[in-house]
Order: structure tokens, then C-alpha cells, then sequence
């Protein structure tokens, strides 16, 4: 492994927010920052242009984690995405493949497939 | 629910107006030219002791059937726009004059000043139903200046169904009895082909535009307007028939007038009776339908909050669960921190607990009332850290509000950190914990937890800040401000916004 990896997480609740950030510090992941609402999270992702993103699907407002997705791969589709969600219907599902996701991790996150989403071994 | 989208007329529709105003233009024609024209009498009256169609008449007829089809055609357009308004002025001012003369003079109106042919031919004038109904005709081509056909329109309906009315009695004063049509002052010099006309152009007005009228009654899409369509043309049409056959029977002799009038009376209450029966019928049936449509919807949603306590029945008997998860790996722990961290977990899990516990009560299920909530928090906390014991009271004010789920499980796990804080260091010789939930009248909620103490849990720091970091972060997922006094005790005051108060912020 050459250098840390890099990851923005968006996700609205709190407790959970901490809980992906003590376990990306854990797997030596570089945090570079969380965001709750879909406009934070694309004024931090265009600023600090990660490599991987953990992106919840229900967020504060408006827009959710998949139009959130569609612009950012709009302007850098190499970013890698992980999408978390707590609900594993199939419209929610299939509306998350509609932007062609990197991964798709179910709430609650067992930590060794966030291990294995970041190539971590 | 949905809605069911209003339905577009069938295409048919559209072109009917088009056809009827274009007859209305050739007839017109048709008698200016070959009736007056060239001198053809039957052009002019159709049979030689009907009344005639004078030029003036015949003249409006092409002015307005045209300005209409050109409006249809080119509907809105601002070209459309003038030729309706000058053709209205000229036809409204045809009509005037001639209803003017009919008062005035005895000539018979502006084609006797005019046309000699008129005067020689002993044609009398225009009728004043005829003028009349140029009028009216004036004033829906007025209104169809409006754009846009997905309005109700009375005034065009009323001019429109009136003029119809009108020439419609025309023309079955003619299928019946014409002598007996010509008693009658206002129709006596209606030509036959006039009041046809008229029946064209009104029923043309009337379908220009569909949704203006009693028209969208007869087109729409809804079981009222089935069954009226079913019915309309029975009413529409049986009256006429039944009473031309009468008339024919009383004039073969079959019965007399008076007996043709108890026949005609009979049998049109036996049809209106008919219609009104399988009218109820069908509306009975509709409405049966509907109640069995909202009973299953009823059953439904029942089995849906049934679902719904189930699910939370089971998170928080999943949540009991991991509190003697807790409670096992707590037992066999040696260190005092390291119990005390088990302690603040547990609290934390049954607060979660307690959110489910009152989510399954409440009658709405996504929302519970505050003050039963904050209690029971309290209540719990208080007994779990003997605070009778140590003559500590835990008191708690809501004002009546509805918190929604997701408020609700952060306003816990908030207020449950802020008393136990208060409980763990405040009092050393007993006192009272506040807790108070309020709502401004902006909307914002204002929860403020407050001890009498010593003032020790402001500057207390629990086992490595959880609390405050647990605390600080769910104000900052609730958009809220947090500020903390601490004179004589330990006053911390959260300002909630309204939109987190009122409901899920998520879509």
C-alpha cells in the first residue's frame, strides 16, 4: 500500500456519522471529512476530492445520497462509492443502481466488509 | 391516493365544431347566392309557404360561422381574437337594428329599407327570435375569445344553451305544426333552414369548447357522466318521437287530441320513472362498491399498524436484549471505569427503549406526546440512580407537543445524558432536576434541563466526555443551539428549529 486511501462520509445521524469514522481510523483510512446534508457533502467532496465515499441514501432535505452520487460521478466518475443504507428494499436498491455504485453495504455495517470495500485485506 | 387524471375528449370531438361551422358558412352562402342571387325560392323559404331566410340573416350566419371556425382553427391566436370581436360588433349590430325597425316602423327590419326583392316577395323581415338569437350568438363568440378550454364558462353556457333552446323549438315547431309555430309572435318569420342554422351554430359553440359548459358533464370520464351518456340521448330524443307519433295518430283518427295528451302524459311518466329507477340503481351499486373499496382499505391499514407495533415491539425487546448483553459482560468486569461505562451504555440502549416502548401505545405511530415520554425518561433515570435515596426530585414539564420519531430518540439520548449528569455530580445534599419542554410561538422547541445544586455538573467532565460528545453531536444533527448557565446550579437551554420540531426531515 502506497499511501493512505481517502474517504468523505455522508451520513445524517450522528451516532452512526461517529461510529464509520472511528472505524475508518481504525483500517489506518484517511477521514477527510463528514457531511449530514446534500449540498455540505458536494462542497466537501469537490474540495477535497477523496477516493472513496461512504454515502448514506437518506439524508437531511431534499435531495438524498443518490442525487448526491449522480453529481459527483457527473465530474469525477473514478470516484468509488459505498453506498450504506438501512433499507434494503428493492426501490430503494434499484434506485441506488441507477447511478452504477462501487458498493452497496446494509445497515448494520460489519466492519470487515468495509475492510474488504476499501481493499483492505 | 391518486387522482384520477381527467381524461382527453376523443379526437373526434374536435373537428365536430369545425363541420358544424363550416355548414353554417355554406348555408349562408347558399342563400345569399342562389336564394337571393339568382332568385330561387326554394333556396330561400325550402317549401313556398314557409317563411324565408332574408339576407341579413343569412348574411350573420356566414360572418359568424366563419369568425367561429377561424377561432377553433386558430385557437388563442391574435388574428382569431379580432375576428371574433368584429364579427360579434357587426352581428350584435344587425340584429339591434333590426330589432330596432321591428319596434319602430312598421317595415319589417333593415332587409325591407334595403332589398327591394324582400319588399316584393312579401317576406316579412326577420323574426325577432332570429335577432334574438344573433344576439346571444354575439355574445358567446365574445367569450370564445377567451384561450385556454379547461375553464367553466356561464356566460357562454347561457348564451349558447339558450340560443339552442330557442332554435330548437323553432324547428320542432316546424316537424309538428307550422301554422301553430307562426301564432307564436316571436317565431312566426323563423325560416325552417334558420332555426337549423341556429341548432348547428349554438351546438357548435357549445363543443368548441368542452370544458366550458354542461357539455363536460356528457364527456367526462366518471360513472355520472357514463350513465348520462347512456341516458342523454333516451330523454333527448324519446319526447320528439313520441310526441310526433301521438300527433300523427290523433290526425289518422286513431284518438282524439285530448286522449293523445293523457297518452303523451302517461308514457313520459312511465319514462322518466325509468330513468330515475336505473339512475338510483346505478348510483346504489357505485356507492356499494365504494364502501367495500374503503373497508378493505380500512382492514389494510389496520394490518399495517399492526405490523408496524410488531416492528416495534420486537426493536425493543432486541434493545432488552442487548441491555443484558450489557449486563452480562458488565458483571464480569473488575474496574470502576470500566462499570460505569457499562452503566452509561445501558442507560443509553433503555432510553432507545423507551422510545420504541411508547411508539407502540401512541394511536398515530409515528409520533407521541412529549410530556408521557420525558416522564417515563426520568422516572426510569431517577430510580436508576436512587435519587429518592439521596432526596433528589426529578421534575419534568412539557407543554402539549407531538414528537416525531426521529426527534424524539436524539431529544432522549439528549435529555438522558443531561440528567444523569446533573444526578451524578450536582447534589451533594439533595435538591430538584427540572426538565422542561416548551414551544415558542415561532414554532421552535426550547428544552431546557436545569438542577438547584452546586453548580458541579457544568464543570463535571463524565468518564472521556461520551456524554458531551453525544450531546454536542445530536444538537449539531438537530440544527440546535446549546447554551449552559451555572450560577446557583446547572441551567443547559436547547433551542430546537421548527422544521425538526414538525416531522422527519428526511424525504
Amino acid at each position: 500500500m502506497s499511501e493512505a486511501k481517502t474517504v468523505v462520509i455522508v451520513e445524517d445521524e450522528f451516532l452512526i456519522a461517529n461510529y464509520l469514522d472511528g472505524l475508518c481510523k481504525q483500517m489506518s483510512v484517511e477521514v477527510l471529512g463528514l457531511a449530514a446534508k446534500a449540498d455540505e457533502a458536494l462542497s466537501l467532496i469537490s474540495e477535497t476530492k477523496p477516493q472513496y465515499i461512504l454515502m448514506d441514501v437518506r439524508l437531511q432535505g431534499r435531495r438524498d445520497g443518490v442525487d448526491v452520487s449522480n453529481a459527483v460521478h457527473a465530474e469525477r466518475p473514478e470516484t468509488r462509492i459505498v453506498f450504506i443504507t438501512g433499507s434494503n428494499e428493492p426501490p430503494t436498491l434499484d434506485r441506488i443502481n441507477t447511478d452504477d455504485p462501487f458498493r452497496v453495504l446494509i445497515k448494520p455495517i460489519n466492519p470487515s466488509e468495509l475492510r474488504e470495500a476499501f481493499g483492505l485485506d | 391516493m391518486v387522482t384520477p387524471e381527467r381524461s382527453d375528449p376523443p379526437r373526434v370531438l374536435r373537428t365536430v365544431p369545425l363541420w358544424l361551422f363550416g355548414s353554417v358558412v355554406l348555408l349562408g352562402l347558399f342563400v345569399l347566392i342562389a336564394g337571393w342571387g339568382l332568385g330561387a325560392d326554394v333556396a330561400r323559404r325550402i317549401v313556398p309557404r314557409y317563411a324565408a331566410m332574408v339576407p341579413s340573416t343569412a348574411f350573420s350566419f356566414v360572418l359568424t360561422g366563419g369568425a367561429a371556425f377561424y377561432a377553433v382553427k386558430r385557437d388563442g391566436s391574435r388574428a382569431a381574437r379580432r375576428a371574433l370581436l368584429i364579427v360579434a360588433i357587426a352581428v350584435a349590430a344587425i340584429a339591434a337594428t333590426n330589432i330596432g325597425a321591428l319596434l319602430l316602423t312598421t317595415a319589417t327590419g333593415l332587409d325591407a329599407l334595403l332589398h327591394s326583392d324582400t319588399r316584393s316577395s312579401g317576406v316579412a323581415g326577420t323574426a325577432s327570435a332570429t335577432a334574438l338569437c344573433f344576439l346571444l350568438a354575439s355574445g358567446a363568440l365574445l367569450r370564445l375569445r377567451r384561450a385556454g378550454a379547461r375553464t367553466s364558462d356561464l356566460p357562454l353556457t347561457a348564451f349558447a344553451t339558450v340560443g339552442l333552446v330557442l332554435s330548437l323549438t323553432a324547428a320542432t315547431g316546424y316537424a309538428f305544426d307550422t301554422d301553430a309555430l307562426y301564432e307564436v309572435s316571436i317565431f312566426t318569420a323563423m325560416a325552417l333552414h334558420t332555426a337549423l342554422g341556429f341548432a348547428m351554430l349554438f351546438s357548435g359553440l357549445l363543443l368548441a369548447k368542452l370544458q366550458a359548459s354542461w357539455v363536460r358533464l356528457l364527456i367526462g370520464p366518471g360513472t355520472g357522466s357514463a350513465g348520462a351518456r347512456r341516458l342523454f340521448p333516451v330523454i333527448v330524443a324519446l319526447p320528439f318521437v313520441l310526441c310526433l307519433a301521438t300527433l300523427w295518430l290523433t290526425r289518422n283518427g286513431v284518438f282524439g287530441p285530448n286522449f293523445r295528451l293523457s297518452v303523451l302524459a302517461i308514457v313520459m311518466t312511465v319514462v322518466l320513472a325509468v330513468a330515475v329507477l336505473s339512475n338510483a340503481a346505478r348510483e346504489n351499486l357505485a356507492e356499494a362498491r365504494q364502501d367495500a373499496l374503503t373497508r378493505n382499505l380500512q382492514v389494510t391499514i389496520g394490518e399495517r399498524d399492526l405490523l408496524l407495533r410488531e416492528v416495534y415491539h420486537r426493536v425493543k425487546n432486541n434493545l432488552q436484549q442487548i441491555n443484558g448483553l450489557l449486563a452480562i459482560e458488565a458483571a464480569g468486569v473488575d474496574s470502576e471505569d470500566a462499570r460505569r461505562a457499562f452503566d452509561a451504555t445501558s442507560r443509553r440502549v433503555q432510553a432507545l427503549g423507551t422510545v420504541h416502548r411508547l411508539l407502540i401505545a401512541s394511536p398515530s405511530l409515528t409520533e407521541f406526546r412529549a410530556e408521557p415520554f420525558l416522564d417515563e425518561l426520568c422516572q426510569n433515570l431517577a430510580s436508576g440512580q436512587d435519587a429518592a435515596g439521596r432526596g433528589v426530585t426529578v421534575e419534568v414539564e412539557a407543554a402539549e407537543v407531538p414528537l416525531p420519531i426521529d426527534l424524539s430518540i436524539a431529544l432522549g439520548l439528549i435529555v438522558n445524558e443531561l440528567v444523569t449528569n446533573a444526578l451524578a455530580h450536582a447534589f451533594p445534599d439533595g435538591g430538584t432536576v427540572t426538565v422542561r419542554l416548551t414551544r415558542t410561538r415561532e414554532g421552535e422547541g426550547i428544552l431546557t434541563v436545569e438542577d438547584d445544586g452546586t453548580g458541579g455538573a457544568a464543570n463535571a467532565k463524565e468518564a472521556a466526555g461520551t456524554g458531551t460528545l453525544i450531546v454536542d453531536g445530536l444538537v449539531r444533527q438537530l440544527e440546535a443551539s446549546l447554551t449552559t448557565s451555572g450560577e446557583d446550579g446547572t441551567r443547559t437551554r436547547i433551542v430546537i428549529p421548527k422544521g425538526m420540531m414538525e416531522g422527519s426531515p428526511h424525504v
